[in-house]
């Protein structure tokens, strides 16, 4: 009995968990097998003819391009954005720390499609920034902030920062005021104690807090879909437009597991990249 | 190597009575000066001002002809052990001793021998390719005190550096650390709450106390002539006795409003019917009978109030002597302090 206590207190999380997760992936690895008849109907096989197709395309190939390319811009623009600001979270001494740090991951708490509509109020052609740079004649015609590449990779990265700034924080554990305070003591200035001492043991949060935001940016389906007016394609909005458009749920389970096993493998080379630097 | 002046120091952090107030102080060149007070006397805000971790509020401080008082931390050249030891994580003890060598620009060849130099006075040898979390606390604060060394300080500043490690090994490190300075003839700070500490190994002693020094002496002169009330009762064991009493001190008869003062050592101790000599004292009943290593305190309840008596473990004068029996107590004016209440 003592022995299947824990297991029956973690039962109610694995129950969850293969609910949520477990069962939908199993769901879609065995509608990926399925065959899609030219018609348009889908007929219960064990095939990996569906795979078979996705790996010929090139524009698969043209797809993960772009999900890898737009992921990895906005990972590495929101932590460098993030980085002062979480930096700036952990040492404030202020009593208004809480709600600095509550104002940070504020983003969090709205919903991303009412932040997307409030990008297109900023970003579009009579938006603000538009707005501004006109009526100061800085530019003729409006500049085109929204509906291409420029407006996703925006909208993304302020979506994923708040989770940037999370986990930056989280990592941030080594990071000790009096030893960057020894090394003012020894001669360096501020931007020196910063490269020599802040940097280098801030690298595995950045390293966290960088995977997290690539991750999330990779899989991001709403900023590419909604802020990419249609001209930005990267797997997520394909697979949507598989599934929801061409209703070819085969394919669209294919290209989601591909999607998903690029993430995992992301994750494996920082795990192992990771234990072998602090090795 | 410099002399170093604090006049005035204050700092104030909120609206708490200011930490730090109005200290003045000086270190002669060369010399080893403790700072002895208790625990949140101030002694480490004190330091961090010298060091220009903390802004002062008010006060001057000069190092050698120079008001450093403005000065950025990293202009200092001032040698700061840290009581955490502060070592970079992620150097080895050869990166951490040559860290400040390398931010004066020392060449390479230099720097080398003079780390190897480093680890040798701290018996370091054969451990520098050892990350922090590889040594232990003792050779991690040897890497500390190498490392603050190294850049060859005008001034080595040390806050209860010695305090994380065990009994023997900080005997150990106490010697050590007062050959470093002598052969390096640094002028040091030497901050403790451990008075043992401090008399035993520094030039000189000035005890803090409420962010102010109270006395600044020769551990002699701290001992046998405190200034004030608080020094004579933080420094050693001692009986105080409340006036008015019929107590004669070396500066005339005990009145109300003042106390007299006697340590324990200072107080013989009579058996029954023995004839009181020195011009003070007490009879009384045992009350307590306690030893100190080799030292045995017997404490009465006498008239005058409670009164301890110390005597060599080996003397026979307290031997067979059981709480409730009665002895005499008996001291010479020229041992009694007197301070006002
Ligand atoms: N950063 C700080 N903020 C607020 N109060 C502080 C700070 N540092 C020290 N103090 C207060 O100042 C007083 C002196 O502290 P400190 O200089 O550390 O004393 P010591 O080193 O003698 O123990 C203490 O009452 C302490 O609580
Ligand atoms: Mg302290």
């Amino acid at each position: 009995m003592k022995g299947a206590l824990p297991f029956l207190l973690l039962a109610p999380a694995l129950l969850a968990l293969v609910a949520v997760f477990v069962v939908p992936i199993a769901t879609i690895g065995r509608i990926a097998l399925y065959v899609s008849e030219g018609s348009g109907a889908m007929r219960e096989a064990v095939a990996l003819d569906t795979f078979r197709t996705l790996f010929a395309d090139s524009f698969t190939w043209e797809l993960t391009r772009n999900s890898a390319h737009l992921a990895l811009l906005c990972a590495s623009l929101a932590t460098l954005i993030a980085y002062p600001i979480a930096l700036f979270l952990f040492r404030t001494e202020s009593r208004f720390r809480p709600l600095l740090a509550i104002l940070a991951v504020a983003p969090l708490l709205v919903s991303s499609v009412v932040r997307v509509v409030g990008w297109l109020v900023v970003l579009g052609d009579q938006g603000l920034i538009n707005a501004a740079l006109l009526s100061l004649g800085l530019v003729d015609r409006a500049v085109p902030l929204i509906n291409n590449w420029t407006g996703v990779v925006i909208g993304l990265t302020e979506s994923v920062m708040p989770y940037v700034i999370l986990s930056l924080l989280a990592g941030f554990g080594r990071l000790d005021r009096t030893v960057e305070e020894a090394a003012a003591t020894l001669g360096a200035p501020p931007w020196r104690v910063f490269l020599r001492v802040t940097l280098p043991l801030s690298l595995p949060a950045i390293a966290l807090g960088w995977l997290i935001g690539f991750v999330l940016s990779f899989s991001a389906f709403v900023s590419p879909k909604l802020l990419g007016g249609g001209r930005v394609f990267v797997l997520a909005t394909e697979i949507y437009d598989l599934a929801m458009q061409a209703v070819d749920w085969p394919a669209a389970a294919a290209m989601a597991l591909y999607a998903l096993s690029l993430t995992l493998l992301v994750l494996a080379a920082y795990t192992v990249l990771t234990r072998r630097v602090a090795a | 190597m410099a002399r170093l002046a604090l006049e005035g120091l204050t700092k104030a952090y909120g609206t708490a009575p200011p930490a730090v107030d109005g200290l003045t102080l000086e270190a002669e060149e060369g010399e080893f000066l403790a700072l002895l007070g208790p625990s949140g006397c101030g002694k480490t805000t004190t330091l961090r001002m010298v060091a220009g971790l903390v802004p002062a509020d008010r006060g001057r401080i000069r190092l050698g002809e120079e008001d450093i008082t403005a000065a950025p931390v990293h202009t200092r050249g001032i040698g700061l052990v840290f009581q955490s030891y502060a070592l970079f994580p992620h150097m080895d003890a050869v990166g951490n001793i040559g860290f400040g060598l390398e931010m004066q620009g020392v060449p390479k060849a230099e720097r080398q021998a003079r780390v190897a130099e480093a680890l040798r006075l701290t018996r370091l040898e054969g451990l520098g390719h050892r990350r922090p979390r590889e040594l232990s606390g003792g050779q991690q604060q040897r890497v500390a005190l190498a490392r603050a060394i190294a850049i060859r300080p005008r001034l080595l500043l040390l806050d209860e550096c010695l305090s994380n490690l065990d009994a023997k090994l900080r005997e150990e490190m106490r010697g050590e650390i007062r050959d470093i300075q002598r052969a390096s003839a640094t002028t040091a700070l030497f901050v403790t709450h451990d008075q043992t500490e401090a008399l035993s190994i520094c030039d000189t002693v000035a005890v803090m106390h409420r962010g102010r020094i109270e006395q600044r002496g020769t551990p002699e002169e701290i001992y046998e002539r405190p200034a004030t009330r608080f020094v004579a009762s933080f420094i050693g064991r001692m009986n105080a006795i409340d006036g008015p009493a019929p107590v004669m001190t070396r500066e005339g008869p005990l009145g109300a409003g003042e106390t007299a003062m006697v340590r324990p050592h200072r107080v013989r101790l009579l058996r029954e019917g023995a004839a009181a000599e020195g011009d003070n004292a007490a009879s009384g009943t045992v009350r307590r009978i306690t030893y100190i290593g080799d030292i045995v305190q017997v404490q009465a309840a006498t008239p005058l109030g409670p009164l301890a008596a110390e005597v060599s473990g080996a003397s026979p004068l307290w031997r067979g002597l059981d709480v409730g029996a009665p002895v005499g107590l008996a001291w010479s004016s020229s041992d009694t302090l007197r301070f006002p209440a």
